[in-house]
């Protein structure tokens, strides 16, 4: 958990072109602790049994190769099912059309995806075209910035932890090895990619 | 002049002109309901992303239900052999149709894409209910296009201008049998896993359970005999054109009760079973039913009227046999339906439970459907009425005295009545 500045929720918009209105990675306020408030971050689980891709009747929701939980916003028809099925109401529908510009986005530079249409729910996809961008030009997720998640990347206090859960020489690795850390309704079986360090250790692993 | 506004007045000014010019002036504002929200998008209705299942979805899932007259009807007629209720199948086969044309009206409504309605039959995911419900629901459509078929053969004006269409259309009823296999598998395929689209949504405890299917598949073939029997009746006090047989629809509906018991027998160790310990938004969901906002729709819509009187007036001979309690029966059979499925979807989202870690504070959001959304549901609802009471006036959907050579006659058994004839 981490004090939060919005600055990851910020970037997040910024690379992703998301409405001001919804959020893919909203900070919550979780309560105090030694008189100074605590906050949660809650991108997409990236759940390994995820209930939005087992519930999707067009598999709209997917699983890419790497687990990360992806939407095809061009299969989607809008029913909504995998809003109904989230634990984490980690999903934002588009209600309206975003059609404007951007405040999120700084004159110089320009989001790395396209916008969602009206009627598809969004969601966080860990900044996958970061990952594979960085990763054709031989970077390292979690160590090379360009090929990390931007809220990671963003992050000016240091909270968030990018890495490949699968390795066991990766920093995530290392890090819950170290350290105990908990993750979101683990008890619903969804078997969360993102773990929290508790409050005293002040960061975010995700993996 | 006079003559001309006699005319208008003798010709437009009838019951059936005024029924029909009121349906229209809602069909109307449905209509630019609908266009409204297929042009500014679902901004305009009150879901939100806490609940994004609403009025619709009810609407949705009731003129489902409400259609299971079709498949339960005619599989005791052409199935199980019991030949002599064939005309309330032909009209519950009716019913069927244009319930789940309603119905796919609510979804077109509530879905964000409506132009990509047909992906949904392209791209499967073999693994979600939806899947299997839509699959189902668009095959069954096409059975329930077949079976209506020698039914709309019975339009005069098509017998008259297409006599070998209309004899085609006539000849599918030959297959009725084969049609009702393929319907009572589909039918008892959607109408439960409609409920197990609820039941296995583990994140939202209060759906969370195995009975969520039998109770869908229960109240679905409760409702759908109840409004295929009121209907019937109904319409038979309001025209000549509809006949019944009281006899009939009296046996059907002492069948009713006893499947009413089994219901609430259901009912009765589902809701215990819910109330043993203090489990995170299934509590609160529970209270929100018994306690809260939703406790009138639960005790009065879905038990005392819904279930637990009609039960009564069905199982007791004296109010049986009156046609009015017997209707009023049947009115409350379907409230209590509609009231169920209404619930039920509401209630899963209205206790918003947490995910943050520590404290189990379960929030509660609220929904009232838009005038929008409304209008357009009541627009629906309006269709439905429409097509039946055509049914009625030009398709003889209402005639207990119709059977076909090729299935035998009706057999009138000494001491029975066949009313109106």
């Amino acid at each position: 958990m981490h004090r939060s500045c919005g600055q990851c929720n910020l970037i997040c918009h910024a690379n992703n072109d998301i409405n001001p209105d919804l959020d893919w990675n909203k900070v919550l306020e979780v309560g105090e602790v030694d008189g100074k408030m605590v906050y949660l971050p809650r991108p997409c689980m990236q759940c390994e049994h995820a209930p939005c891709v087992e519930v999707c009747p067009v598999g709209a929701s997917y699983y890419r190769d790497d687990g990360i939980v992806m939407m095809d916003y061009e299969k989607c028809i809008g029913r909504r099912y995998c809003m109904a099925a989230c634990p984490y109401d980690a999903r934002a529908f588009n209600w309206e059309a975003f059609t404007g510009g951007n405040p999120a986005v700084p004159e110089w530079g320009d989001p790395d995806v396209e916008r969602r249409p009206r009627g598809v729910p969004e969601k966080c996809s860990f900044c996958y075209q970061r990952i594979d961008r960085g990763m054709s030009l031989g970077l390292k997720p979690g160590v090379d910035a360009a090929a990390t998640p931007a809220c990671v990347v963003g992050r000016p206090t240091g909270a968030r932890i990018f890495g490949d859960l699968n390795d066991p020489n990766s920093n995530v690795s290392q890090v819950l090895k170290k350290h105990p850390s908990y993750r979101l309704r683990e008890n619903l079986g969804t078997n969360p990619r993102v773990y929290y360090l508790p409050v005293t250790e002040n960061r975010v692993v995700e993996g | 002049m006079k003559t001309i506004f006699r005319t208008i007045r003798e010709t437009i000014v009838t019951p059936w002109g005024v029924w029909l010019a009121l349906l229209g002036m809602i069909l109307l504002s449905a209509l630019l309901g609908g266009i409204l929200v297929f042009w500014k998008g679902l901004v305009i209705t009150n879901l939100t992303d806490l609940v994004p299942w609403g009025l619709w979805i009810t609407i949705d899932l009731s003129a489902i239900a409400l259609s299971a007259g079709a498949f339960s009807m005619c599989a005791a007629v052409y199935l199980f052999g019991l030949k002599r209720y064939e005309p309330i199948a032909r009209t519950a086969t009716f019913i069927g149709f244009t319930g789940y044309s309603m119905a796919m009206m609510a979804l077109l409504l509530d879905i964000g894409r409506p132009d990509r309605f047909w992906k949904s039959f392209v791209f499967w995911n073999t693994h979600s209910l939806l899947w299997e419900v839509t699959m189902c629901v668009g095959l069954y459509f096409t059975v329930l296009l077949l079976e209506v078929m020698p039914i709309l053969a019975s339009f005069e004006w098509l017998r008259k201008k297409f006599p070998r269409l209309a004899g085609k259309m006539e000849h599918l009823h030959h297959y009725a049998p084969v049609l009702a296999i393929f319907g009572l598998a589909l039918s008892s395929l959607h109408q439960s896993s409609l409920g197990a689209v609820y039941g296995v949504i583990k994140a939202r405890p209060i759906w969370y359970r195995p009975e969520m299917s039998v109770l869908f598949m229960f109240t679905a073939i409760l409702g759908g005999i109840a409004l295929t029997l009121l209907a019937s009746m109904l319409a038979a006090r309001l025209t000549s054109k509809a006949k019944v047989n009281d006899v009939l629809i009296e046996r059907v509906a002492q069948f009713l009760g006893y499947l009413m018991i089994a219901y609430l027998y259901w009912r009765f160790w589902d809701w215990l079973s819910q109330t043993y310990t203090y489990e995170p938004g299934r509590t609160e969901g529970f209270e929100l039913l018994t306690k809260g906002t939703l406790s009138f729709n639960f005790w009065a819509g879905e038990m005392l009227v819904g279930a637990l009187l009609p039960t009564i007036l069905l199982l007791y001979r004296p109010a049986r046999q009156s046609p009015l309690w017997r209707m009023l029966a049947f009115a409350m059979i379907v409230g209590g339906v509609v009231a169920f499925r209404f619930d039920t979807n509401i209630v899963g989202f209205l206790a918003v439970i947490p995910y943050t870690p520590g404290e189990m504070i379960v929030n509660y959001t609220t929904y009232t459907p838009a005038l929008v959304e409304w209008v357009t549901g009541i627009g629906i609802i309006a269709f439905g009425l429409l097509a039946f009471s055509v049914g009625v006036k030009y398709l003889r959907i209402v005639d207990h005295r119709i059977t076909r050579e090729e299935h035998g006659v009706v057999t009138v058994q000494a001491g029975e009545v066949v009313r109106n004839t």
